[in-house]
């Protein structure tokens, strides 16, 4: 029997208040008519979105959570279970339970949250990703907001003022916002491996976001957008993506629906438009969505709003017909504007086979604004059942539970509507193990492939280069294995809400600086809530301003999930990684502490696209070549904004970036793009007179396939040089007076900077080069595949390849540490080259600040400054009156590891690193010790005496401090040379030129004197260092024993 | 989505003589930091019939260039009672707690607040309402009634009067605001007309 309800707990609030001063209502209630929020109208809220929370095969499907997005901004996440429970009382003919207010008639445990960021404006639409731990939303404030579940310790999970039980169980947070699109969006639809999101809006564009956990915890200044669409002439209100991931599908006011290819972003595949050529999209000034979808196998693509022979019609276009020919779905008396498949299979009988009559069919719902739906049987023309006049006003959206049983509708009355089918109604669910199989080999046939066997697992990179999202046989695999751990999350997560271990997190993770802020403002350590009237009245301090107080609020505990946008003013937002535990988000280095990059200053920043550009020195003397006057107000690369290129990323990296979650082990497979290839690229190469300045641009004509290069010197065009291809970075050397061009064809053109000549075959790398750096006559070229180059130049030689240069590889190798996380990339830091003399080797300083070297006999980097230590006191502190950069390295600066120092501190503001080796109490000293340790090590690896002597003093006087004999015996041992000697090891008597004993004796055992307790240390070494001749390496065997006997 | 939203208001000092300050807890979050200070107000509608008796009770600034949840105790002198009309002196009116971003409000908080005198002050007034229409020679019973149905003094005792905030039902409204953002990218504002007729649906 088909269970049904429409309960009346389900809608969107607004307060209910019985307060009988109604004519004092004018000031207090909705002023000016601002927001549905504070209305207390009769009318419920419009619901415009309704989606079921996929789940993993084999959970209760009645703990899926269904989220609503409303008219009033706000989304809600309520229990299916609750809405079942519900049908089967009103099945039972039970009337609905009456209560004074809609607030007090939820059931308990139906509300599972409200999103604590609402849209300014309608909530349109609300969908879950794949794996049901994330919300993507979208609303009239042109935003789309990223939703994941919150730790609730600490935060009001019930919005202030809603009237709403303040007991709700989960809290879910906003992690990124989108800002991207010019008007209201309509309608967002997650890739099949959800990493990427598509976005439709009234503006008439379709973007494309990237949004898997990579790209939101890269640098923020990397915008997530991946492309925007332009080709509809008409609002877009509908768009869907294929699950084989070759096309999206976008459906327009402009009647047509829109096939756009995933590997060339921007190509149109096929534009339907027959079907549509009489739709009506408007009536009396509101028009609608047009939620176009996919069948679960990518075989049949269901649009909307199609009017033919005066019916209003569904078309369903078949893939293997070339999408021509559609089907159409007739019945309803008015446009149909929601279509959603459900993803399982159905067959008439519980059991194999499935053939003949039994064959598998899919099942399609459909949404009119005749306020009914019906449910088809995807290759029939007849509904299996229709349910007319379900609601009083149009219906808006549909979404199918993951059983495949229970369908859910919203509708502009404001309500919800649920049923549930019996197997018996609509089908059997066939098991998992069978759809699969189904589906793959349904998707290997339109793939045009044969029938893929378990074994092959991906695509070779350079076909997932090319094929951005595309269905791979091991997808479907992968996605299992997604809902296998998202399964595992779930689990616990549902029972522990409330009394989840309490995560260290919300302190431990702020910088010390603030916890320290914070804890002075609580001298007493109490937590500052909302009830410690007093602590806050008595922390909070008081200035004035205009005459007005001006009050500086006492930080709450809990810490804030950041708002990564894609446009946020100061360019470095702090963020999160949203995790499928989302156990705590992370407050970073305060965003007030971190120094901006002024115009005004000289300072190497990040554009948006990632391109290394050097700001130039002040906007006035940044002139650009003539060629471009017109387009001058734009053309700067530090302000504008490009459309970034988040790497395609291949589908098995994707998915397995969401099935480890939470624990992030795997290697993205590539580094990003060292710049957006579309965007103009603008490189100053020189800021003091002459000013020379770089420039590459897409030819407008040709558009991709040929790019112009200019150069400037002080604003005038010198030179002029085409390039087949597009420009993806630009390097250039003062001294070798060239410039190195990489293009998206993974070549690298070398020519000269005086008049643009080509000097060199051009290179043809292994892969496309994802970073150029130079340090004067050495250049290096890291390709996204993460091996580099080293290349030195020298004029022409006699087995020399080029005509004006001979190039000279001096190291190679690879670097794939930059893969990750983090490392590579970070807010407003470009990486740096340089070339170490003494040591002969390239030292790179990643975008996170650290500093790596590269050993050639170990095959490995050798990393010798980071920010780890921020807790050390070692630790450079940047107090904001130096200008210590990355950028300093630039220039001639000694490679001391000072400077490395610094730039890794100044780094680590910048970034929302937080201390990684933190005192414990008790343990103050340990954070230090391994700090003075690292540098010790650093300063051998760079060849420092000067630097070595300093540090090692340093660590002994700390080791002694802390009386560690332990590592004190182990340090003089190694100066002493006694125990190697003693087993008759090779030793050296000096390092870095240094004669240790000398440095023991002179520098470090008065500094072990001072703690008299370490006597017997001094003592020892004091005597065994008298046996022996100060200069001779070698010593006495019976002199050690005696120190090491004196010593034990 | 704002940049800023209230989280919790607590009304402190409450119920209370209606001359003591007014002191409300309230904690905000900052999701996008700001480059100006936000502006917090408390205005005290002294009639309803007009805001010509609207009373500033105080406004201050408050910082959100952090991003973060944060609290301060925003106390306020009590209205001042020569501005509030005798004939609303007692009964229910508003007061209204409002922030503001460079003179565009987007947060709007309303409380009603219910002003009586305690049963005493009421007793000794019919007392002396019913002495007043003996002596002026209404009747035993009329007297009587009248006394029985006073509430209300004139002139008003304002040092008797009892302010009660009812905390427990806020009204909040938010209004669309750009913040930071120009506010010619949409990036967070909706104007009405322009919603009604691009949302599918809007009424």
């Amino acid at each position: 029997m088909v269970l049904f309800t429409k309960p009346e707990w389900l809608q969107h609030v607004a307060s209910a208040h019985g307060v009988s001063a109604a004519r004092r209502r004018r000031v207090i209630d909705d002023p000016e008519g601002a927001t549905a929020a504070g209305a207390a109208a009769p009318s419920k809220v419009p619901l415009f979105s309704i989606d079921v929370q996929p789940l993993a095969a084999g959970a209760d499907a009645e703990a899926a959570r269904v989220a609503t997005a409303g008219q009033d901004g706000r989304v809600m996440l309520w229990r299916l279970g609750a809405l079942l429970a519900d049908a089967r009382r009103v099945a039972a003919g039970d009337g609905p339970a009456n209560a004074s207010d809609v607030a007090s008639a939820i059931p308990p445990g139906a509300l599972l949250a409200v999103l604590s960021s609402p849209h300014q404006g309608a909530a349109n639409v609300v969908r879950w990703r794949g794996d049901g731990a994330m919300l993507a939303t979208g609303g009239d404030d042109g935003t789309v907001m990223l939703h994941v579940r919150a730790s609730a310790a600490g935060s009001a999970a019930v919005p202030f003022g809603s009237g709403l039980p303040a007991d709700l169980s989960e809290t879910w947070r906003c992690c990124r916002v989108l800002r991207g699109h010019d008007s209201d969006v309509l309608d967002v639809c997650f890739s099949p491996c959800g990493a990427m999101l598509a976005s439709c809006s009234v503006d008439n564009s379709v973007c494309v976001w990237a949004v898997d956990e990579r790209s939101a915890s890269q640098t923020s200044t990397v915008s997530p957008l991946v492309a925007r669409l332009s080709g509809h002439q008409g609002m877009v209100k509908g768009v869907a993506w294929d699950p084989t991931g070759r096309f999206l599908a976008s459906q327009s006011d402009d009647r047509s629906v829109v096939l756009w290819r995933t590997d060339h972003w921007g190509q149109i595949e096929r534009r339907l438009v027959d079907e549509f050529a009489s739709a009506v999209t408007e009536a009396n000034l509101r028009s609608w969505f047009m939620r176009l979808a996919w069948s679960p196998s990518g075989a049949e693509l269901v649009a909307t709003n199609s009017y033919q022979k005066k019916c209003h019609v569904a078309p369903l276009y078949r893939r293997s017909g070339d999408f021509r020919n559609p089907i159409e779905f007739v019945g309803h008396r008015a446009p149909v504007v929601s279509v959603r498949w459900s993803s399982c299979l159905y067959s008439r009988s519980p059991s194999p086979p499935y053939e003949g009559p039994n064959r598998l069919y899919f099942c399609v719902a459909l949404g009119s604004k005749d306020r009914g739906l019906t449910v088809w049987r995807a290759d029939h023309k007849r509904p299996f059942f229709s349910l007319a006049d379900v609601f009083d006003d149009d219906v808006q959206d549909l979404s199918w539970s993951a059983d495949g049983r229970s369908l859910v509708a919203c509708s502009t009355d404001g309500s919800a509507f649920l049923v549930h089918f019996e197997p018996d109604e609509l089908g059997y669910v066939v098991p998992p193990a069978v759809q699969q199989a189904e589906l793959r080999r349904e998707m290997a046939l339109l793939s045009g492939a044969a029938v893929p066997d378990a074994g092959r697992d991906g695509w070779a990179p350079s076909e997932v280069l090319m094929r951005a999202d595309v269905f791979t046989p091991s997808a479907l695999a992968l996605q299992g294995k997604q809902r296998e751990v998202l399964a595992r999350l779930q689990a616990p997560q549902r029972e522990s809400a409330g009394d989840r271990p309490r995560s260290a997190p919300a302190i431990a993770s702020a910088t010390p600086e603030r916890s320290r802020a914070a804890s002075a403002s609580r001298p007493n350590g109490e937590t500052a809530t909302a009830s410690s009237v007093m602590s806050a009245a008595k922390a909070q301090r008081e200035e004035r301003r205009d005459g007005k107080r001006r009050i500086i609020p006492v930080a709450l505990d809990a810490p804030t999930v950041t708002m990564a946008g894609a446009a946020v003013p100061n360019g470095h937002a702090e963020r999160m990684t949203p995790t499928a535990t989302a156990i705590a988000p992370i407050q970073s280095a305060s965003a007030a502490a971190a120094p901006d990059a002024r115009p005004g200053v000289e300072t190497d920043i990040a554009t948006p696209s990632g391109a290394p550009v050097r700001a130039v020195k002040t906007k006035r003397k940044r002139r650009l070549a003539p060629a471009d006057a017109a387009d001058g107000a734009r053309s700067a690369a530090t302000t504008t904004p490009s459309l970034a290129t988040t790497e395609e990323a291949a589908p098995g990296e994707r998915a397995a970036n969401a099935a480890a979650e939470a624990a992030t082990t795997a290697l993205p497979l590539l580094l990003p793009r060292a710049s957006d290839a579309t965007a103009k690229l603008v490189r100053v190469v020189r800021v003091a007179q002459p000013s020379i300045t770089l420039e590459a641009q897409a030819d407008a004509a040709t558009h991709r396939h040929h790019t112009r290069l200019h150069l400037a010197r002080d604003g005038v065009c010198v030179w002029t040089q085409v390039l087949a291809g597009r420009v993806v970075g630009l390097e250039c050397s003062e001294a070798d007076a060239v410039v190195w061009v990489a293009t998206d064809d993974a070549c690298v053109q070398v020519l000269s900077l005086r008049s643009g000549l080509r000097l060199h075959p051009p290179l043809a790398l292994d892969a496309e080069v994802a970073w150029m750096g130079a340090d004067r006559h050495r250049w290096m070229v890291l390709t996204r595949d993460a091996a580099f180059y080293v290349y030195e130049m020298q004029a022409p030689t006699a087995d020399g390849y080029g005509m004006g240069v001979a190039l000279r590889l001096r190291r190679s190798g690879s670097a794939r540490f930059l893969l990750h996380q983090g490392v590579w990339r970070s807010p407003g830091r470009v990486p740096v080259f340089r070339w170490h003399e003494a040591r002969d080797a390239p030292l790179l300083v990643s975008g996170n600040g650290h500093a790596y070297l590269h050993a050639e006999s170990l095959r490995a980097w050798l990393r010798l400054a980071d920010d780890h230590y921020s807790d050390s006191e070692f630790f450079p502190r940047y107090d904001g009156s130096k200008a210590i950069d990355v950028g300093r390295l630039d220039a001639a600066a000694p490679l001391r590891l000072e400077v490395l120092q610094e730039a890794a501190a100044a780094a680590a503001r910048m970034t929302t690193a937080t201390p990684i080796l933190r005192a414990a109490p008790g343990e103050d000293a340990l954070p230090t010790l391994a700090h003075l340790e690292t540098l010790c090590n650093a300063a051998c690896a760079l060849r420092d005496a000067a630097e070595l002597q300093y540090w090692l003093g340093n660590l002994v006087l700390r080791l002694t401090t802390e009386a560690d004999e332990a590592r004190l015996v182990e340090i003089g041992d190694a100066l002493l040379g006694a125990p190697a000697a003693s087993e008759g090891k090779e030793w050296q008597p000096t390092i870095l030129g240094i004669d240790k004993r000398a440095l023991l004796r002179d520098t470090l055992l008065p500094i072990i004197t001072t703690n008299a307790s370490l006597e017997g240390v001094v003592s020892a070494y004091s005597q065994a260092l008298a046996m022996l001749p100060p200069a001779e390496g070698d010593s006495g065997g019976g002199v050690d024993d005696t120190a090491r006997r004196r010593l034990s | 989505m704002a940049a800023v939203d209230i989280l919790s208001v607590k009304v402190n000092n409450n119920p209370a003589p209606f001359l003591s300050a007014l002191s409300f807890e309230i904690a905000y979050e900052v999701r996008e930091s700001l480059a100006d200070d936000i502006e917090w107000r408390v205005v005290y509608v002294g009639s309803a019939e007009s805001e010509a008796h609207d009373q500033e009770l105080d406004a201050v600034w408050l910082p959100a260039n952090q991003l973060g949840r944060f609290a301060f105790v925003l106390e306020v002198p009590a209205p001042q009672p020569e501005r509030v009309p005798p004939t609303d002196a007692v009964g229910v009116t508003i007061v209204l707690l409002t922030c503001r971003y460079r003179g565009r409000e987007f947060l709007r908080v309303g409380y009603y607040v219910n002003n009586e005198y305690p049963p005493e002050v009421l007793a000794e007034e019919s007392a002396r309402v019913r002495q007043r229409l003996l002596q002026s020679g209404a009747t035993e019973e009329e007297a009587e009634a009248q006394a029985a149905a006073t509430v209300d003094i004139q002139p008003p005792r304002w040092d008797r009067i009892t302010r009660h905030i009812l905390a427990e039902e806020p009204r909040v409204t938010r209004f669309p605001c750009a913040f930071d953002r120009p506010a010619g990218n949409k990036g967070g504002v909706a104007n009405g007309a322009d919603a009604a007729l691009t949302t599918p649906a809007a009424s």
